[in-house]
């Protein structure tokens, strides 16, 4: 079976080594989605803070080995990546024991589908929906999750998240292949 | 391809695992291309969501700090390096200091020792006694061969 890349939304532009020049501009650019990945990781809104702030702080400081080789939003993202990497395992037990809490509360995530154009009926079934993903991303394993997270929270390419991840492009889609197929289960078994 | 897509050949498109009979199947079957769009809605949802939630959340950056951060922690890496120079000095220090300072001892006890030996040496040259030169003299003065007669 003949298996080719898929077609993806977002195309990978090397950023002009220059860009890092105004870093301002880049915080300014990039520090929605650093932030938002960090804290759909890590689910705790102090340490998202603060590792965003690491994030462009290590950046800031590694600013003239930036070569461009990817873009500065991949660039941004393997550093926020490795940030949440060593969080995780500095607190592991502390990060999973509230993460069972959730204490982002799920219901809190789903208020955002508020659609006027839907029916109640079809935004409590979204809700719910948003709700199973939520839950069962809390499941995945570590990789699984981070993989999971950048394709479809900040709709990256495979490339570039395999350049993010610091893995192949095969490896990454395996990963994504297995998040997806246990994620889609768990949202079968939601009533 | 025989049958529809099954579920994991429909989780493997969404994970951009893309056969290209795959593909070919879902651009003439309406069927699976229904069950495609079903099955990434949730995923797309939960994008969406997480996206619309996290601009709510998002803090305002703090760009002057980032820079400030950044010479703070420059000035205290040097503060450390500092201090860690520093301390190797004082330790350094402490360690050639006694070994210093018993160095001089030794020379200046070689020196004492020196300077004993030598008189000693004088001591022992002498031919006779420091009392009895006198009389060295004169027996020098009366030996028939001119020699020294005390140090034979």
């Amino acid at each position: 079976m003949e298996t080719t890349l898929a077609a993806e939304p977002v195309s990978v532009t090397a950023a002009p080594v220059g860009e890092l020049a105004d870093f301002d501009a880049v915080v300014r650019d990039h520090q929605p989605a650093i932030f938002r990945f960090v804290l759909v990781s890590l689910r705790e809104r102090e340490p998202a803070e603060n590792l965003t702030q690491e994030c462009f702080l290590r950046a800031y400081q590694a600013r003239r080995s930036f070569r461009g080789d990817a873009s500065v939003r991949t660039w941004l993202m393997r550093i926020a990546v490795n940030l949440v990497n060593d969080h995780r395992k500095s607190a592991r037990l502390r990060f999973w024991r509230r993460a069972a809490q959730t204490s982002l509360d799920v219901t809190f995530t789903g208020d955002w589908l508020a659609d006027p154009r839907s029916s109640p009926e079809a935004e409590a079934s979204a809700r719910e929906q948003v709700k199973a993903v939520w839950r069962a991303t809390a499941a995945l394993s570590e990789r699984q999750r981070t993989v999971f997270l950048l394709r479809f929270v900040e709709e990256m390419e495979i490339r570039e998240i395999a350049a993010a991840v610091g893995l192949r492009e095969g490896t990454v889609k395996a990963h994504l292949f297995r998040a997806v197929d246990a994620v889609r289960k768990k949202l079968r078994e939601t009533p | 391809m025989s049958g529809h897509l099954s579920s994991v050949e429909i989780s493997e498109w969404l994970a951009g695992i893309r056969a290209s009979e795959a593909e070919r199947h879902l651009a003439e079957c309406a069927a699976c291309a229904a069950e495609l769009e079903r099955a990434s809605q949730p995923l797309a949802r939960f994008g969406l969501a997480m996206r619309a939630w996290c601009a709510a959340e998002t803090p305002v950056p703090r760009l002057g700090s980032i820079v400030s951060a950044a010479r703070r922690r420059r000035q205290l890496t040097m503060m450390r390096v500092a201090l860690a120079a520093a301390a190797v000095l004082v330790a350094v220090l402490m360690v050639a200091a006694p070994v210093y300072r018993q160095h001089q001892r030794a020379l200046e006890t070689a020196r004492q020792d020196e300077a004993l030996l030598e008189q000693v040496q004088t001591e022992v040259a002498r031919s006779a006694p420091e009392p009895m030169q006198p009389l060295e003299k004169l027996v020098k003065w009366n030996s028939p061969s001119g020699q020294s007669g005390s140090s034979q």
